[in-house]
């Protein structure tokens, strides 16, 4: 399996970046996403991540989202919970979502994810 | 149509017409750079708006198909600015079988508590993806941001159909 990175287009902000390592297991997805296509986008970062979870490897997977819109939070969703099937089938996982101390939203939809995914999610501060 | 009703309200932005996803990202950014609140009021607008658009982009009923063949919804945005508060409102074209499915969603939104419709957006997240669920699971997100009521109405322009006006108030202080 080859590493999977995303950036689309540095100016068009509404792609998240997405930057997986096949050989460490550091999987990170950041920015903001909001695109039209979010199927396109995420299907083949699930397909990824599905592949490289059939291999059973660890996996360190990091969160920098700053905004996403709804359709993108049904994708995340879709990930916590391959990861948390993952866990429970004995993987070796560690979920982090990092933000910012002044978005109490952003903590919020962390905890929700939490709660409908069903998954210890790390809360750590951004690093600026 | 008329979308400032008070005096003493302000137009900070108006726009009618495509909400491609390149004006969204520009008019968005504008907010959230250019408005002198905090930093928390500046991301709930910068949210709602988005989330707002977006809906108008997806489900208004007058569509555009631009250069690159893309098709998408057309309607106005607007955000009014007051000493108290922001009002982001949208307008965009409906079609009859929808309102009552609209009116629906806003009426339950504005009288379930949070913790009901964080369980109601769980069971949402659980439907296959649909236009209807994400629809809802919108509103319910925006109703989330804003801690404000939905306000909303049906606009009934005659021949020319029948029209969703959304109003999300964002609190300043």
């Amino acid at each position: 399996m080859e590493n999977l990175f995303v950036n689309i287009n540095p100016e068009l902000i509404y792609y998240p970046i997405i930057n997986f390592n096949y050989k460490t297991g550091l999987c990170e997805i950041s920015g903001e996403s909001y695109m039209e296509e979010t199927y396109s986008f995420y299907e083949p970062v699930i397909t990824w991540l599905q592949n490289y979870i059939a291999e059973k490897k660890s996996v360190v997977f990091n969160i920098k989202l700053t905004y996403f819109n709804t359709s993108s939070s049904r994708f995340i969703l879709e990930i916590l919970h391959l990861l948390k099937n993952y866990l429970l089938e004995g993987g070796n996982v560690e979920l982090n979502w990092y933000f910012k101390n002044d978005d109490p939203d952003m903590l919020t939809e962390i905890n929700d994810f939490m709660e409908e995914a069903n998954v210890k999610i790390n809360i750590l501060p951004f690093d600026e | 149509m008329t979308i400032c009703n008070n005096k003493d309200e302000n137009s900070y932005m108006n726009y009618d017409g495509p909400l491609i996803i390149q004006i969204i990202s520009t008019f968005a950014r504008f907010l959230l750079k250019n408005t002198t609140d905090s930093e928390v009021v500046s991301k709930k607008l910068y949210r709602i708006f988005i989330e707002l658009a977006q809906n108008v982009a997806l489900y208004s009923m007058d569509r555009v198909t631009l250069t690159n063949n893309i098709i998408v919804g057309k309607g106005i945005v607007n955000i009014i600015e007051n000493e108290s508060e922001f009002k982001c409102i949208t307008i965009n074209k409906v079609l009859d079988e929808h309102v009552p499915i609209l009116i629906n969603y806003c009426t339950e939104i504005n009288s379930t508590s949070i913790e009901a419709l964080k369980a109601k957006k769980k069971d949402l997240y659980k439907l296959s993806s649909t236009q209807a669920s994400g629809a809802h699971i919108g509103l319910i997100m925006i109703y989330m941001y804003s801690g404000n009521l939905l306000d909303f109405e049906i606009i009934d322009n005659g021949i020319k159909g029948k029209y969703f006006k959304l109003g999300v108030t964002i609190n300043r202080k």
